[in-house]
C-alpha cells in the first residue's frame, strides 16, 4: 500500500472553508486524507493544538485561511503566521521538520487555489515520508488484526 | 491531654502554620492547605482530587519548611493529581496544554531531535566525563518569544569552557519529565527517566551539570527514587561558585547594574543550595548585590508551579515580589531557575498589574559569562 499522509487542516469560516466548499462545488479532487477543523478565526490556533495533531501522529498540519488585510476579525491571520513561524521553530528543533505545518491563504471565492495548496502539501508530506511519532490506526493495527481473527 | 490526630503519612497537628505562609493564600485567603489537609485526614480526600483546589497549589514547599510535623502536603498533592489523572479529572493544563505534549511526544523512543544548533562555535564533544542537560532551553525560544532562553544555555557552556570543561551534548536527551511528573503522569515521567539515563549513560558521563533548577531537583531526587543513576548531578552555580573561589574563574571588578537574588523553590526549600548563588554574586557585583527582605528559605514563590495554574493570583504574586526586587534599588533580578525568568519575564514582557520599569529578570550564568574576564 502506498503512503497516504494524514493531513489536519484548520479552515477560517469566512475564507479557508468557504474556499473548501467552493473546490467541493467544482468537483475538484484534493486528498481525502485531508481533514478540516472549522474554526472562526486562525487567530484561534493555540500552539498547543498544532502540537496535539503531531503528538496524535498526522503527518501535517495546514492552516488555511484569508490573505492578509482580509480578516475578519481584523488582524487573526496575521497573529497565526506568528504562530505558525513558532510552532516550526520548535518542530525542527525536535526532529519532525517546520515543512509538516504551513499556513496557506485561500478566499471564499478561490475552489481551485485550495485544491491546489492542498495536493502540493500532500506531494511534499509524501517526499518527507511519515510522522516518526505516527501510530497506526486501531483498524489496521497488527494487535486488532490478531484479536478479530478467530 | 489528647493525642494530636495522626494517620500514618499525615503527623498533621492542624497548627494552620502552612496556610500562615503560603504564598497561595496570601492572595486568595479561602486557599488552605491546613484546611485541605483536615479534609484528607477525615477519608475525604476523593472530593479534593475532584476540586480545583490541589491544581492552585504552587508546589513551593514553603507550607512544609514551617510545618513542625513534617507533614508531606506536597506529596499528598502529587500523589492526588496522580489520581485524579487517571479518573480523568485533572485540570487543563496552561498553554494549551503545550509543556505536557511536549513531553509525551519526547517521551517516545523514536524521535530523533536536532537540538544542538544554539551552541554553535562553542567547544562540546559527545563522550567524555561532564555533560551539560540543557533541558528545555532550545525549546522555549519559541515557546516564550520574549526572551532567549538559549542565551542561558550559551552562557553555561561559555563558563565550563573557561572553567577548562569540554562537555557531552546530545541530540538523545529529552525533557527531564518535570512537569508530567507534577501533573499526575507518572506513566510519561517513567518514560523520560528512563531514556534519559540511558543517553547519559551511553556518553559515559559521570557528572552532569545542569543550569536549570527544576532538572537539577528532578534528575538528583526524582530519578533516584525508582532508578539507579551512574552519575552524580550537579547544578552549574556550585561549579561556577567554586571555581570563582579557587580563582579558576576571573570576573571583572564591577558589575554595570545593582542585582538582587531570587531564591528558586527547586534551589533552596527543595535542594538547599542558598550560598552558591550569592557567592557568585558577590565576585561579579561585591557591593552592588542587595538582598531582599524574603530571603532563603522565606522566599516566594515565581507563582507559577509546573505549569497547572496561572491566573490573577499568578500576576499580584509576581508583582509583590518584583517591587520588592526593585525596592532594593536593584536593576537586575538574578535567579538560577529558567522557569521563574519565564514567568516574571511573562509579567514584565506586558501582563502587569502595574508597570514596574527599569527591572530585568536575568539568569545567574547569563550575569557571570557577562563578567567573565578572559
Amino acid at each position: 500500500m502506498s503512503y497516504e499522509p494524514d493531513i489536519l487542516g484548520f479552515a477560517c469560516n469566512w475564507c479557508g472553508y468557504a474556499g473548501a466548499d467552493g473546490a467541493g462545488q467544482a468537483k475538484l479532487q484534493y486528498p481525502t486524507n485531508f481533514r478540516i477543523i472549522r474554526v472562526m478565526c486562525l487567530g484561534r490556533i493555540d500552539p498547543g493544538f498544532i502540537m496535539r495533531a503531531f503528538e496524535d501522529g498526522y503527518d501535517g498540519v495546514a492552516l488555511i485561511g484569508c490573505h492578509i488585510g482580509d480578516c475578519h476579525y481584523v488582524s487573526g491571520n496575521v497573529n497565526a503566521q506568528e504562530v505558525v513561524k513558532h510552532v516550526q521553530g520548535i518542530l525542527d528543533t525536535m526532529g519532525l521538520g517546520g515543512k509538516r505545518l504551513r499556513i496557506e491563504e485561500v478566499s471564499s471565492a478561490e475552489g481551485p487555489v485550495f485544491a491546489e495548496v492542498v495536493n502540493a502539501f500532500k506531494e511534499e508530506l509524501v517526499e518527507m515520508g511519515p510522522n516518526p511519532l505516527k501510530v497506526a490506526p486501531p483498524s489496521i493495527a497488527p494487535a486488532a488484526q490478531e484479536e478479530a481473527s478467530p | 491531654m489528647s493525642q494530636p490526630v495522626t494517620t500514618g503519612d499525615l503527623p498533621c497537628i492542624q497548627c494552620n502554620k502552612c496556610t500562615h505562609v503560603c504564598p497561595q493564600n496570601m492572595i486568595d485567603p479561602t486557599f488552605s492547605p491546613r484546611g485541605y489537609l483536615l479534609k484528607a485526614l477525615m477519608g475525604e480526600s476523593e472530593e479534593l482530587e475532584a476540586g480545583p483546589e490541589i491544581w492552585q497549589c504552587l508546589t513551593c514547599l514553603k507550607c512544609q519548611d514551617a510545618c513542625p510535623s513534617s507533614t508531606d502536603w506536597v506529596g499528598l498533592v502529587k500523589e492526588l493529581r496522580h489520581q485524579a489523572k487517571g479518573k480523568d479529572q485533572s485540570f487543563d493544563c496552561k498553554h494549551g496544554r503545550m509543556m505536557q505534549t511536549l513531553q509525551r511526544m519526547m517521551a517516545n523512543p523514536d524521535l530523533k531531535q536536532d537540538r544542538l544548533g544554539w551552541a554553535e562555535g562553542l567547544d562540546y564533544t559527545d563522550k567524555g566525563e561532564y555533560f551539560y542537560f540543557t533541558g528545555c532551553l532550545p525549546y522555549f525560544d519559541n515557546m516564550f518569544t520574549y526572551d532567549s532562553h538559549t542565551a542561558i544555555a550559551q552562557a553555561t557552556l561559555k563558563l565550563l569552557n573557561a572553567g577548562g570543561i569540554v562537555p557531552v551534548l546530545s541530540n538523545d536527551e529529552r525533557c527531564c519529565g518535570y512537569e508530567c511528573q507534577w501533573n499526575g503522569d507518572k506513566k510519561t515521567f517513567n518514560k523520560l527517566a528512563k531514556l534519559n539515563i540511558e543517553a547519559i549513560a551511553a556518553t559515559g558521563a559521570k557528572k552532569v551539570v545542569t543550569s536549570c533548577a527544576e532538572c537539577f531537583r528532578t534528575l538528583k531526587s526524582d530519578y533516584a527514587e525508582d532508578h539507579e543513576l551512574p552519575f552524580e548531578v550537579i547544578h552549574s552555580v556550585t561549579l561556577i561558585a567554586d571555581w570563582a573561589k579557587s580563582g579558576k574563574l576571573k570576573f571583572k571588578e564591577q558589575a554595570a547594574a545593582d542585582i538582587t537574588y531570587h531564591d528558586a523553590c527547586r534551589m533552596g526549600r527543595y535542594e538547599g543550595i542558598y550560598d552558591a548563588p550569592r557567592e557568585i554574586l558577590k565576585a561579579i557585583a561585591g557591593d552592588k548585590f542587595t538582598e531582599m527582605q524574603r530571603v532563603k528559605n522565606d522566599a516566594i514563590c515565581c507563582g507559577v508551579g509546573n505549569f497547572s495554574n496561572c491566573d490573577a493570583n499568578t500576576k499580584f504574586l509576581q508583582h509583590d515580589r518584583l517591587q520588592e526586587a526593585k525596592g532594593t534599588g536593584a536593576e537586575v533580578m538574578a535567579t538560577t531557575c529558567p522557569k521563574c525568568r519565564i514567568h516574571y519575564g511573562c509579567y514584565l514582557d506586558g501582563r502587569p498589574i502595574e508597570p514596574i520599569e527599569d527591572l530585568k529578570v536575568k539568569d545567574i550564568t547569563e550575569l557571570a559569562a557577562e563578567a567573565l574576564e578572559l
